[in-house]
């Protein structure tokens, strides 16, 4: 078991956000006010630089990256919402052991029906499995989270417990670099807007809620961590840092008062990205089928 | 250095497989020596449970379990913080006593290991390590709690070699019981605040020394007010050079991050015996459900444990990850609490309302919740300080 990333790893996983983050300059806090060519243009340095194989010879190699490795870089991709199947893609290349370009994601069971992530980006393959391939039978599934842009299907994705659980721990990674940005900005925002003549910062109550903020940011990555590592409730610590996650964005909307409940600041992206994934998480708990 | 005793060598990884192996080689050792009365602690008196949890400290010596991380030349197992977090946790799970001699163990003996004099060293550690000498820790005073600089306690030279020691301490842990006091008091009226304190190793058994109980809340009397009236301290029990007092009390860097590190696994500890009582207590109830939401909480408290852990030894900015440790074990043991009261569980009854009361504690003494978070607002944060008027 492992409880840090390789030293040696971090630079890469910066560098991977410093790649998400021009792709999120467009707007300034999320996809829906990028150029409309943005993804595609993400995409294309996703896939000549490789990123997309990163983690498909990590069953074999002593140095590739493991799957804790993998959530770094999960995290670091997650602090921008750029709008393409970056995380289902990383899984799907390093499961089959293939660094081909191919976008992949994966249908997994809502109340809403088999739902699956980018499922209409051009090109996509959705994982099947040892049954039938789910095929798209809607899009989009509905417009609450544009950044994950799902769609429904008529099956879901048949994963492995071992499956299941890696693509929970890097959509809960993805989610607590969500997390952690919503943070940095709300410590920042406090750092400089006044209220009744003091920095709104100095003000205990907001001070605490910053405080539990970084408390449930640090949680919420120690329990990805702990998925990572494999144990049989995995999946339940995937969803329990979405959980926190999930707290950390909202208090950040109240952090940032009335502008934080605008359209335009954006960090709603962030809330309705991190409740999908908390539903999409909970289609994996449920458990596919055994193979 | 020789390997460690147990001929386990240091385990400075988690991705050792000999982690396994030790917590295998603990939890059979455990399995055999806990005492079966501790179970039964809640109709105990607070004498009875006294002397269990001082027998306790004994056999842990005997088994080699104390000072799990202290050098071996100081009589400690030169094992590390992979192995201490391995114990605790199997202690808990264990159900084992919880250890009496905290101050002992894990504030003056890591200072004296480090700051002590060789004859301090050979004075003292062995007895804190086999349970024979339990220690109080003498800080807090009524007007110097957080504000901990403003210690009035005052030792004075009084003739060759000696302090003599006039002043006021309040929650005073296991002051009834102690032997020694690892204790705070200044030694200069003249010298500005920060550099006007002393640390003592003082004997509690001695003229001019009064404890007073504190009753508390739960009715029991685990802090007292201890009066110093003259009572003497050698000079040879100085720890450190005169005046250096607040830089031995107040931890920086790596200890203060063992420390807090060693405090939450205390807890952590704890939290994980009661989540497994709880866990009889909800079977088959729609409880069970917030036992697994409290269970996944006290695994998350462990990994943050873990992550500290790995990043102290690393030297990395580990003080982010520890700041908050408290915050979270203080409010989970209290939700734990709550829960079993919940449940109306006619076995447990007595267990839960003891424990609810006892866990209020836990968001107060070591600094409340709210200066828990004041710190990490000021000192993660970096937000701007409290206008104050």
């Amino acid at each position: 078991m492992k409880v840090s990333a390789a030293t040696d790893f971090l630079p890469i996983a910066l560098e991977l956000g410093h790649l998400a983050a021009r792709y999120a300059e467009g707007g300034e806090h999320g996809a829906a006010d990028l150029p409309a060519d943005a993804p595609a243009r993400a995409w294309m340095e996703l896939t000549e630089g490789g990123w997309l194989g990163m983690g498909m010879a990590s069953a074999d190699a002593a140095d590739a990256p493991g799957l804790l490795e993998l959530a770094e870089a999960a995290r670091a991709w997650g602090r921008h919402l750029v709008p393409v199947p970056f995380v289902t893609t990383l899984l799907g290349c390093r499961w089959r052991g293939s660094a081909e370009p191919t976008a992949m994601t994966c249908a997994v069971s809502t109340p809403a029906g088999p739902l699956a992530p980018f499922a209409a980006w051009p090109g996509i393959e959705i994982l099947g499995g040892a049954g039938r391939v789910p095929r798209l039978v809607q899009m989009p599934a509905d417009d609450f989270a544009p950044s994950l842009a799902t769609g429904v299907c008529d099956a879901v994705s048949e994963l492995s417990p071992r499956r299941s659980r890696e693509l929970a721990t890097l959509w809960a990674a993805e989610t607590i670099g969500g997390a952690q940005d919503v943070l940095d900005r709300s410590v920042a925002y406090a750092k400089q807007r006044s209220a009744y003549g003091q920095l709104i910062g100095s003000y205990q109550a907001v001070a605490h809620l910053l405080a539990e903020m970084h408390r449930d940011t640090q949680f919420g990555w120690s329990a990805v961590v702990w998925a990572a590592q494999g144990g049989g409730d995995a999946i339940e610590a995937a969803q329990a840092a979405i959980d926190l996650a999930a707290d950390v964005i909202r208090g950040g909307i109240q952090v940032h008062g009335g502008i934080g409940f605008t359209w335009d600041l954006g960090l709603h992206r962030y809330l309705r990205h991190a409740i999908a994934l908390a539903e999409l998480t909970a289609g994996l708990a449920q458990g596919g089928p055994a193979s | 250095m020789m390997a460690g005793a147990a001929g386990i060598g240091r385990i400075r990884s988690f991705e050792d497989p000999r982690v396994e192996e030790f917590r295998a080689r603990v939890a059979g050792w455990l399995a055999a020596h806990v005492p079966a009365g501790w179970a039964d602690r809640f109709s105990m008196s607070e004498d009875e449970r006294t002397d269990i949890r001082r027998a306790w400290e004994r056999t842990l010596w005997e088994g080699r379990y104390t000072g799990i991380s202290w050098p071996e030349k100081f009589g400690g197992r030169g094992l590390g913080p992979i192995e201490e977090l391995i114990f605790f946790q199997e202690a808990g799970r264990a159900h084992a006593p919880e250890e009496l001699n905290v101050i002992g163990k894990h504030v003056a003996g890591p200072s004296i290991v480090i700051n002590g004099t060789d004859e301090q060293r050979a004075r003292y550690l062995p007895t804190i390590l086999s349970g024979e000498e339990i220690w109080c820790e003498g800080y807090s005073e009524p007007d110097a709690g957080s504000d901990l600089a403003s210690v009035q306690t005052i030792a004075e030279p009084d003739g060759d070699g000696w302090y003599r020691v006039t002043g006021h301490k309040i929650w005073t842990s296991n002051a009834h019981l102690a032997d020694r006091c690892w204790l705070l008091a200044r030694t200069s009226r003249e010298l500005r605040r920060h550099h006007n304190l002393s640390m003592f190793l003082l004997d509690m058994h001695q003229d001019g020394i009064s404890v007073r109980p504190i009753r508390q809340l739960t009715g029991e009397a685990h802090f007292n007010e201890v009066f110093f009236d003259g009572a003497r301290v050698s000079r040879s029990d100085l720890v450190g050079e005169e005046h250096e007092g607040w830089r031995l009390a107040t931890l920086r860097g790596q200890r203060a991050g063992r420390q807090v590190i060693t405090g939450a696994l205390r807890r952590h500890m704890l939290i994980v015996e009661w989540l497994d009582t709880l866990s009889h207590c909800v079977a088959g109830r729609p409880a069970a459900s917030r036992h697994r939401a409290l269970s996944t909480r006290a695994s998350m408290l462990s990994w943050q444990v873990a992550r500290g852990t790995d990043l102290l030894a690393r030297d990395e900015e580990w003080f982010p990850v520890t700041s908050v440790l408290q915050m979270w074990w203080s409010e989970l043991m209290q939700e734990i609490t709550e829960c079993g009261l919940q449940q109306n569980c006619a076995e447990h009854r007595a267990h839960w309302r003891g424990l609810h009361l006892e866990a209020l504690a836990a968001t107060i003494y070591g600094g409340t919740s709210q200066i828990q978070r004041n710190v990490v607002a000021s000192r993660v944060l970096d937000l701007p300080r409290e206008v104050r008027k």
